[in-house]
């Protein structure tokens, strides 16, 4: 069926009895369809409901991105460019022209969670995600919002609706660091987005939001507790990637074995961290 | 379900089933065979088609989404008898091999040129990212696609 609403689109998972799936860009159930993986009893277009298309600012300087909100619409977006410029870098390097054209941010974080780039970066600036549903709406800061490997806070009659990002700190420098097999159209190994906080070369602030080291996207909050406070001279980098390494449990794969993944992972914080702090802050006005 | 397109300016109408594919409307239902099938993951862009104006995964779009559209395959770049410029390079320079990546690198390199007119060799190559290439090494596919944005 197609849903030309968001309340069509809760009745007709209501009547799904939970099997329903909602589609979006529908790249990845397309994909599971053509693979037999999944025989979902009902589809459920939402791919037309323009109220979910839309960036905008609020008065209090959030940015509100549509659940439907394509990649390149972000990639595109100088209001996204102007906020949170990390979302900017991090949609650049999604996969290719086609399918940033098809894949939604809501998408992006329902169905491709651990494996998806956007999450790290939305987790660095401590999004919120609002869902709606019979039983009303709510927001839930994305923290909270992956339960485990392909399980998330989104109940089977409800829908992700948008995404609320802060402005980050004042004075902040980010960086984006990826690696896979491949230089493109490879599911991301690992991916690490950073926001650093640290006028007069103190991290007063960092965060750090990862994917590929867990079941699910996380925040590095054991890494974090020991950069801050400290310079790039002071940083201690030992004790900071072994208390990384306690809180990080990257599977192993066909390709890759756990412990290239815990070492890579490392490798790529201490990288995107050191960027960050290498960078000038961009003067940013707030509203 | 029934669903209405138009291809390459063509209006059609038909009935699928929900969970068939654009790249089997155009290729089994409509007979569009320019446009080519192969890993359905949407990995290697071999079904690359214009949808609505964007470029889109014809393997991984259902046909519910495109009712409505209008879609733009390899068989509507040809005016009149005539290939569209960036045919005529790939064919000039050496770009086709086998052929079976061809029509979904002309369209990819057509949204391309429609966006950025005088892209740098840097620029096509990351366009063509999601183009897989078995025979060419890509080199020549580059540059066609540069010289028929030259002309």
């Amino acid at each position: 069926m197609r849903a030309e609403s968001v309340e069509e689109a809760i009745a007709g998972l209501q009547s799904s009895g939970g099997d329903g799936v909602l589609v979006a860009g529908g790249t990845v159930i397309a994909s599971l369809i053509n693979q037999r993986l999944a025989a979902p009893s009902l589809l459920i277009d939402i791919g037309r409901i323009s109220a979910l298309k839309s960036i905008h600012t609020t008065p209090d300087d959030t940015l509100v991105i549509g659940a439907l909100v394509t990649h390149q619409d972000l990639l595109r977006s100088p209001q996204v460019r102007a906020h949170s410029p990390l979302l900017t870098e991090i949609a650049k390097e999604i996969s290719c022209g086609r399918l940033r054209a098809r894949g939604t941010l809501g998408g992006s974080i329902c169905m491709i969670g651990q494996q998806g780039d956007p999450a790290t970066g939305l987790l660095a600036l401590d999004a919120e995600v609002d869902i709606e549903g019979p039983r009303g709406s709510r927001r839930v800061p994305l923290r909270r919002f992956y339960r485990d490997a392909f399980t998330t806070d989104v109940a089977a009659d409800e829908i992700v609706v948008a995404i609320r990002v802060q402005p980050p700190p004042t004075q902040s420098t980010f960086a984006f660091q990826k690696f896979g097999p491949r230089h493109a159209m490879d599911f991301t190994l690992l991916a690490v987005a950073v926001v650093v906080s640290a006028p007069r070369d103190t991290i007063e602030d960092v965060r750090i939001g990862m994917n590929g080291v867990a079941p699910t996207a996380i925040r590095a909050t054991g890494a974090e507790a020991l950069l801050r406070g400290h310079t790039t001279a002071s940083a201690d980098w030992p004790a900071i990637l072994s208390a990384f390494q306690e809180e990080i449990a990257p599977p192993g794969d066909l390709i890759y074995s756990e412990q290239y993944k815990r070492h890579l992972a490392g490798v790529l914080l201490q990288r995107a961290i050191t960027a960050a702090l290498a960078q000038r802050p961009a003067k940013r006005v707030p509203k | 379900m029934r669903i209405a397109l138009s291809v390459n300016g063509q209006p059609h109408a038909l009935e699928v089933r929900e969970t068939d594919m654009l790249i089997d409307v155009l290729r089994e239902r409509l007979g569009y065979v320019g446009t080519n099938k192969d890993c359905e993951q949407g990995i290697c862009g071999c079904c690359t088609v214009l949808m609505n104006g964007e470029l889109a995964t014809a393997c991984l779009v259902l046909a519910g989404q495109a009712d409505g559209a209008e879609v733009l395959t390899i068989e509507g770049l040809e005016q009149s008898g005539r290939l569209h410029k960036i045919q005529q390079s790939f064919l000039v320079h050496g770009a086709v091999q086998c052929g079976y990546c061809t029509p979904g690198m002309i369209m990819t390199a057509k949204a391309l040129l429609d966006e950025n007119p005088r892209p740098t060799r840097n620029e096509i190559a990351d366009a063509i990212r999601g183009n897989l290439c078995r025979c060419t090494g890509y080199i020549k596919i580059i540059d066609a696609i540069e010289a028929a944005a030259q002309s």
